[in-house]
């Protein structure tokens, strides 16, 4: 028997021969020189011949290079230095013109390596094209085999066979080499921190390298670039924003140390992603209060960056606000806004309010420390203190209603007790002394008369007669004065003061 | 090269399969959060794109151009959408990743582009599954090939015509065009 095998894409219009597969002995044939399109659906159909009998064709089998093709064993290259090994993957198809796998830079690489041991554990990971095997133990034999893969298309390839190879022992003499490198990054301004317990003179170099160059399968370590400003330091520090020139993009950095006698040593590389290494600062915050709104004013984190951070990180802020009273039981209310300014109503009168911010990027799950509190009062209520004023004026016009009778019957009331107990009026001048000669002394000095020395009895007994009657007849008297004793003009004073003294004495 | 004759889905003028193609692939664009970042990835790359490789001032005849895969447009799934625009993303950057390329291109910008391919690359591998489901049907599997295919020809062209200035200025603009259309595409369905 033999085979005769014909083919035919689906846009061909007939089947044709497949060359290499006619009169076929064996039940296999290699048909991959009739395979021009790899993405496209082929018919092959087969039939028996024996001299001049033909078998009836098969039945089609249809398939699409594509789908059944395997992916096939990538090629490595090892170098084992300083305790650890160095590794080239080469792509499968490597040197083909015509690639089934088109898109080298799509395969990702799994690495299998284990002990040269009885019982030895198998480790798994993904490498690089061009990558170092390190957390080995020195001088030890390990065994490893590399596969290609195509995640997105579902393909696994086969492995490369198994390679074995020694590791060397670590050089001692890098004492000197940068450790602990660390990226410190807030508001998009990029800080490395590495240590070095070597004490003595030792100079710095930072290097740093594109992401994307090790995805491709050429030699990248020509193309470590020096960051600006971090050459030849003698500091444990670096600031490499000037190389962050697009948030899109990962970037390596390695820390090259110098020591004095010129030998170098590189630190292991680190990888920065930009916008998940960056910290975002907190924000600036800004109250203002009108009658029934609280506006909260925003400044966004990172000064002059902060155009960068807003546009990647989509920013947004919680407000976390409360009343500051001396009961410590006031509930924090949350606010949360996209934009940079934020109100807040409902409030209560002469309270004082605290407000606090927080800028956050829900893409990448980052949040800020909060900003400083920040207080303000609310105003107080304007309608009381127009009451109490209403108040007080109502009251002082009522207290003076009734205070000014009160006060005018007082007034009153003194002046009638002062007209009675301390009346002003004043008596006529010609009585002004009568009422003091009555309450003065009773004796009175009297003038020396001229005594006449003789005697008048019938004097005296008239006298003494009418010292009696005196009382009685006084008034007749005086009005008969003229024609009474006195016709003596000489004698006149002398005996009206005698009456008066008699007067007196009756009295 | 069969020649079909059908609309180009990373086509340099307007056409209503491209409409098609973007309701298709917004619908179908997983990680709405990372919507905004990957609009402006795109943007960024588009404007890398014309930094690195300005118009060629004699205009190329070109031939015809290799067909853009019309299955993409029929595409309703929301998984799906994430899977192949990374599919195009991948092809980019190894294409434009070639030793081939123009020394006219500007090396700065060349680097920059990439660098932001690859990290758009990295940022839409997260919004896929880690393990993978296996695509079910065959559609989801045809149309990742139609993706291969149409690069595949594109390589081709420039297998042909020995990585001429003229060939890569036509891939040039290829690219442009599926960068534009995954820019609306991102843009249009930002929230």
């Amino acid at each position: 028997f033999s085979y005769r095998l014909e083919g035919f894409e689906t846009n061909d219009a007939e089947w044709k021969e497949l060359p290499g597969c006619q009169n076929v002995t064996r039940t296999e044939c290699d048909f991959s020189s009739a395979i021009t399109e790899y993405y496209d659906r082929h018919h092959v159909r087969i039939r028996a011949e024996r001299r001049e009998e033909v078998s009836p064709w098969s039945s089609i089998f249809e398939m699409t290079p594509y789908f059944i093709a395997q992916i096939g064993p990538p090629g490595i290259e090892l170098q084992s230095t300083n305790g650890v090994i160095k590794i080239k993957v080469s792509p499968p198809e490597a040197n083909q013109v015509r690639k089934m796998w088109i898109a080298h830079v799509r395969f990702k690489y799994n690495l299998v390596i284990w002990e040269n041991s009885s019982n030895a554990e198998f480790r798994s990971q993904s490498i690089f094209p061009t990558d170092i095997i390190d957390g080995l133990a020195p001088e030890t034999t390990y065994c490893l085999k590399v596969q290609a893969t195509l995640p997105l298309d579902f393909q696994e390839g086969l492995f490369s066979p198994t390679r074995c190879v020694k590791t060397t022992r670590k050089a001692v003499n890098d004492l000197f080499c940068a450790t602990n490198v660390s990226v410190l990054a807030l508001n998009m301004k990029f800080h490395l921190h590495w240590k070095n317990q070597y004490k003595q003179h030792v100079i710095y170099n930072v290097q740093y390298l594109l992401g994307y160059l090790k995805k491709l399968h050429d030699d990248y370590s020509m193309k470590w670039q020096n960051v600006p400003g971090c050459e030849n330091i003698t500091e444990t520090q670096c600031n490499f924003s000037s190389i962050i020139t697009s948030t899109a993009g990962f970037y390596y950095l390695r820390v090259q140390a110098v020591n004095e006698y010129k030998k170098s040593c590189l630190s292991n590389d680190v990888k920065v992603d930009p916008l998940i290494a960056n910290e975002i600062g907190p924000p600036g915050v800004k109250l203002d209060i009108s009658d029934v709104l609280l506006h909260i004013q925003i400044t966004p984190p990172g000064g002059s960056e902060s155009e960068v951070m807003r546009e990647h990180y989509g920013l947004s802020y919680r407000v976390l606000y409360w009343k500051n009273s001396s009961n410590n039981e006031e509930e924090i209310k949350m606010k949360e806004i996209k934009q940079t300014i934020g109100t807040v109503s409902d409030l209560t009168p002469s309270t004082l309010y605290c407000v606090k911010v927080q800028a956050y990027s829900e893409a990448y799950n980052k949040s800020s420390h909060f900003s400083k509190e920040e207080c303000i009062k609310t105003p107080g209520d304007k309608v009381l203190p127009l009451i109490i004023l209403a108040t007080f004026v109502t009251a002082l016009i009522a207290v003076l209603l009734v205070a000014t009778p009160v006060v005018f019957a007082l007034y009153q009331a003194y002046n009638k007790i002062k007209y009675v107990f301390f009346p002003s009026c004043q008596p006529p001048l010609n009585i002004e002394g009568f009422g003091e000669q009555l309450f003065s002394s009773p004796y009175m000095s009297t003038t020396e008369e001229p005594i006449e020395n003789c005697c008048i009895i019938e004097t005296v007994i008239t006298e003494e007669v009418n010292q009696i009657d005196f009382k009685d007849y006084k008034h007749s008297k005086q009005s008969s004065r003229d024609s009474g004793n006195y016709s003596n003009d000489d004698d006149t004073s002398g005996s009206k003061v005698s009456e008066e003294t008699l007067e007196k004495e009756i009295v | 090269m069969a020649a079909h004759a059908t609309p180009q889905p990373c086509p340099r003028h307007g056409a209503p399969a491209l409409l098609l193609l973007l309701t298709a692939l917004a619908t179908a664009l997983a990680c709405h959060h990372l919507r905004p970042r990957h609009a402006t990835l795109t943007w960024d790359s588009l404007n890398l794109l014309q930094a690195m490789a300005p118009s060629l001032p004699q205009p190329c005849h070109h031939q015809q151009p290799p067909s853009f895969p019309d299955t993409l447009l029929h595409d309703n799934h929301t998984n799906q959408g994430a899977a192949t625009a990374l599919h195009i993303l991948q092809h980019l950057f190894d294409t434009l990743s070639s030793h081939s390329t123009p020394r006219h291109w500007d090396a700065q910008a060349r680097h920059l582009l990439l660098n932001n391919l690859h990290h758009h690359i990295q940022q839409l591998q997260q919004c896929l599954p880690a393990n993978g489901t296996r695509f079910k049907r065959q559609g989801p599997r045809n149309r990742l090939l139609s993706i291969d295919k149409y690069f595949s020809r594109i390589h081709d062209l420039l297998h042909a015509h020995n990585h001429s200035a003229c060939a890569w200025d036509h891939v040039r603009l290829e690219a442009r065009a599926c960068l534009q259309h995954l820019h609306r595409l991102t843009r249009d369905t930002r929230s």
